[in-house]
């Protein structure tokens, strides 16, 4: 039943589209945007999520976030980067119907129409910025140095 | 007679943080051990450096200030306000170092709002933080929920009878077993079997919803120590709505009530009688009052359906009185909500959950104190002149209620009720509307963290610092502040 909601939602959505907004607008003006169609660019982030009928995606814009639905299961093989500590997501162009109170999920999201990689992402490269290594080395003197003075200190008070 | 301290105080006092802060750095070896596992190596630094830092000053504190008196309330009040004034800027280190805070006061804002188990963030793209710092942003909710100066004395010294100037200092009101280093240990156990059992139950949905194997574990441990903790922080910057998942949730909700439940309530239950959960009388006050609360979000809610006001609406009020502040919704709806539905979910916040649990707030037992108070009043006034009334109320056993209780009722509401308005009179200065300034006054102040959007990384210094005192503040329920700042006071009287 969920399935056939999702389909006529996504077909019989308001015909006004607007391409090429910001998340953040939508997102700030959701009454506006309300089950019409719109086109936002955003980084994936996180992993793909299975539900009901489709799979979730999560994507961010600018600290910005929101749920795509999508009833392509296969989106993995589309995504390659998911954006995490390790690596930036790709870059994806979406095209859906934003829902502010979505009558299938009873959240706001998009159900996507089409989602498109615009750039992919990349292994992120860790650096160490030099001065943690100094850092590091000067306290781990100083906290060497504290804890003989104290454990000595605490062996002469047993002895006495 | 008001004590007045001299410098054996002091340096008693100082041993007593030694000991905690080295009691955090060993904390500390958890997510530098998670930076080893996964591989994370800017963030094994991160924890490097902060673990050594705290050791060391724990070591210099110990070497420097010998115990030189026996141990008292006031050095134990004391200790433990300062003590997690300490541990947040100390916890604050590696989150700083991460990058992923624009000042060091927004990593302590965050810290101090993980110690205090509220909830609120000022992380930029947490979205690609490391596992390790997340463990240590979660950690502090469990460390903080136990009890900082607890946590660490129960596994460091012996029982002592000072011990219970701690464990009253860090705002629990009563005992579970005679011997409060008891008490601590019997809360631990508790914790560490909800502990596998939240984790069975969190990383079998996540790993059903397609979540990896490791990834669907570490998540499960982050939402079992922010639920059951009722701290709130949730691995990714969508909170509990980045997973989509309404079994997830009803799980967050049942780890949400038994974190916000009475300690006390939880031994008698499995040691004693089953039958209390009926008879209890916060219980009884909680389902008044949620019912109440809802009812009332039921009626600002109207336009938006059955399930969209249960999925949105009771979630928000369950996460809210039980200061957990878990939240599915999605960016910017909670402030886009009816402001009576606001006002119901700041009424919520206000109350909190149990005594001697891990919530903020005024507490189920006060405000049901203060109801029986009012009622047992017109009851005397009906009464013939000259009779002796005492009302009754069910808590573990049958309960007098005594002058004392009431006293100590009013006293903790009227404290809660003024810090609540004072932050919101500060946030009304910044401009903020009065609805949304309460809201994020009471939240902050009760530990819970719910937001409208006034904390973020770009609100004013002044109103950071309001927060991290009213999550001190607030959960340290104010009299070992109070007894702290008695205690400088009385050095300039001298």
């Amino acid at each position: 039943m969920k399935k056939i909601i999702a389909l006529i939602l996504c077909f019989s959505a308001f015909t006004t589209y607007a391409a090429g907004i910001s998340l953040n607008e939508i997102l700030t003006n959701p009454a506006e945007y309300d089950n019409q169609i719109v086109e936002v660019e955003a980084e994936v982030i996180g992993d793909l999520i299975k539900d009901r009928g489709g799979v979730w995606i999560n994507i961010s814009s600018k600290e910005t976030n929101i749920g795509i639905f999508s009833q392509r299961r296969d989106l993995d093989e589309i995504i390659n980067y998911w954006g995490s500590y390790r690596q930036d997501g790709d870059i994806v162009r979406i095209r859906g119907t934003f829902y502010s109170k979505c009558p299938v999920h009873e959240e706001r999201d998009i159900h996507s129409d089409d989602i498109e990689v615009l750039k992919e992402g990349a292994i992120r490269k860790e650096v160490i910025a030099p001065y943690k290594i100094r850092l590091a080395i000067v306290f781990f003197i100083i906290c060497l140095t504290t804890a003989a003075v104290y454990f000595i200190k605490l062996g002469c008070r047993k002895k006495t | 007679m008001i004590i007045s301290p001299n410098r054996s105080d002091f340096s008693t006092i100082l041993n007593i943080l030694g000991r905690l802060i080295l009691g955090l750095s060993a904390f500390m070896l958890i997510p530098l051990a998670v930076a080893i596992i996964r591989k994370e190596t800017s963030p094994f630094f991160d924890f490097f450096i902060s673990f050594l830092i705290a050791a060391s000053i724990g070591f210099i504190l110990l070497i420097l200030f010998p115990l030189k008196k026996e141990v008292g309330w006031i050095h134990a009040f004391f200790a433990v306000s300062m003590g997690w004034l300490v541990s947040s800027l100390l916890g604050a280190i590696p989150l700083f170092l991460s990058g992923h805070f624009i000042s060091f006061v927004d990593a302590w804002f965050e810290a101090m709002s993980g110690f205090a188990t509220t909830g609120l963030i000022l992380i930029q793209d947490l979205d690609h933080l490391s596992f390790s710092h997340n463990m240590w942003r979660h950690l502090t909710m469990f460390i903080g929920g136990q009890g900082i100066i607890l946590a660490s004395l129960s596994v460091l010294t012996r029982a002592r009878p000072v011990a219970v100037g701690f464990y009253y200092g860090e705002a629990r009101q009563e005992k579970i077993l005679p011997n409060v280093i008891d008490t601590a240990r019997f809360i631990w156990k508790v914790c560490f079997i909800y502990l596998i059992l939240g984790v069975c139950v969190f990383s079998a949905i996540l790993y059903s919803k397609g979540l990896p194997v490791d990834k669907s574990l570490f998540h499960a441990f982050w939402l079992f120590f922010a639920a059951f903790d009722t701290g709130g922080f949730a691995p990714q910057a969508q909170n509990i709505a980045y997973y989509h998942s309404l079994t997830l949730e009803m799980a967050t909700v049942t780890f949400m009530i038994l974190g916000a439940m009475n300690f006390n309530l939880h031994f008698w239950i499995w040691m004693k009688s089953r039958r209390e959960i009926f008879k209890n009388f916060e219980i009884k006050t909680f389902l008044c009052t949620f019912f109440s609360l809802q009812a009332l979000l039921y009626f600002s809610l109207k336009g938006m359906g059955h399930f969209s006001i249960f999925r949105k609406g009771f979630y928000q009020l369950i996460s809210a009185h039980t200061g957990c502040g878990f939240s599915n919704l999605g960016m910017g709806e909670l402030s886009q909500f009816h402001p009576l539905a606001l006002i119901s979910i700041t009424l919520a916040m206000m109350i909190g959950g149990g005594v001697c649990a891990t919530t903020g707030g005024i507490k189920l037992m006060r405000l049901g104190i203060i109801f029986r108070t009012f009622f047992m009043e017109i009851k005397r006034w009906m009464m013939p002149f000259k009779s002796v009334y005492k009302e009754r109320f069910h808590h573990l056993q049958e309960l007098i209620l005594s002058d004392k209780r009431i006293k100590e009722a009013y006293i903790f509401f009227t404290l809660f009720l003024v810090t609540y308005i004072g932050g919101a009179i500060i946030g009304m200065i910044y401009g903020y509307q009065p609805v949304m300034a309460l809201f994020e006054s009471v939240s902050a102040t009760a530990n819970v963290g719910l937001s409208v959007g006034i904390t973020a990384p770009t609100m004013p210094l002044a109103l950071k610092l309001v927060y991290i005192f009213q999550m001190w503040a607030g959960r340290l329920e104010f009299i070992s502040i109070f007894v702290s700042l008695g205690f400088i006071l009385t050095l300039f009287k001298k």
